[in-house]
């Protein structure tokens, strides 16, 4: 039960940053770019990009609009608003931190045994 | 504060499921299109395309659950369809239902009758808003006065809010036409 919340929450990261960096996306190219960023760890389930999605929705973190997609096809795009900006950059931080200090502290106790 | 605004947005949305389901429908048609037309440009039959982009997606029903879940309250809404389905089965069976109403009435009127008379004999205490202030009065020492004498001074006094009476009255209680030893006094 705990690895899906760490998932979710590590989907949720990836596709706010994927969509700050490529702009507005519909959820196939953002499940598209995110497993090709990420090394495949997606390409099992693209359908779990929707609840992610909706959920950042109802946070207010995205929001979304109905449009056209490259080959004319009716499809619904997210766009980051501006305290889905702000959350991205927070929890970007809040992560980099996690991973220096566990980081340390392995490399430290390596020369200990 | 984003879990409240979600919350909210999750009980509204327990009112517009059929605009909803329409959205979720037309969005993950979307993505097959789309995955499919991907897997078409890259050789593959349009068959297998649309085959390869359901698999990838996981399952269309599969999503769908998910996103309910995500969506709506899912603990109230299988409440209120539960609820739904037994209102059906209950119209479905007018004896039963009579029956059930009936009964359930009667309960709570002899529950209501029992309670009331107990609260007012029993529990609720009298109107007095305050014991200091209540007196006893005698006319000569302790003797008995007259009833005409008692309601003269009830209505006709001007110190007292109200005045009441009462008599005591000395019972024997028979039993099985055996004179009882046990004498009742009030």
């Amino acid at each position: 039960m705990a690895k899906t919340d760490v998932w979710q929450g590590t989907l949720a990261l990836m596709v706010l940053r994927t969509l700050e960096t490529m702009g507005p996306q519909h959820g196939y190219g953002l499940a598209r770019r995110i497993e090709q960023t990420s090394g495949a760890q997606l390409s099992v389930n693209y359908g779990t990009i929707y609840p992610a999605l909706l959920k950042l929705e109802q946070e207010g973190y995205v929001v979304s609009e109905w449009g056209a997609s490259d080959n004319n096809r009716r499809a619904k795009f997210y766009r980051l608003t501006r305290s889905g900006r702000r959350q991205v950059a927070r929890i970007a931080g809040e992560w980099q931190q996690t991973t220096a200090i566990v980081t340390r502290f392995l490399a430290s106790s390596e020369g200990s045994s | 504060m984003k879990y409240v605004r979600a919350g909210f947005r999750r009980f509204r949305n327990l009112f517009r499921t059929d605009r909803l389901e329409r959205d979720l429908a037309d969005e993950l048609e979307a993505h097959l299109q789309l995955h499919t037309d991907d897997n078409v440009r890259a050789g593959m039959s349009p068959d297998d395309a649309r085959r390869h982009a359901l698999l990838s997606l996981g399952g269309v029903e599969s999503v769908k659950e998910h996103y309910r879940d995500r969506r709506g309250i899912p603990m109230l809404e299988v409440i209120l369809k539960d609820l739904g389905f037994g209102l059906r089965l209950l119209r479905k069976q007018p004896a039963f239902t009579f029956g059930a109403v009936a009964a359930l009435t009667i309960g709570v009127a002899v529950n209501v009758l029992v309670f009331s008379i107990a609260n007012a004999l029993v529990i609720r205490p009298l109107p007095i808003s305050d014991p200091g202030q209540v007196v006893r009065a005698y006319v000569d020492g302790y003797s008995n006065t007259p009833y005409a004498d008692y309601v003269d001074y009830r209505d006709r006094n001007q110190t007292l809010s109200g005045l009441a009476a009462f008599a005591n009255v000395p019972l024997v209680v028979r039993r099985d036409g055996l004179r009882s030893p046990y004498r009742r006094r009030p």
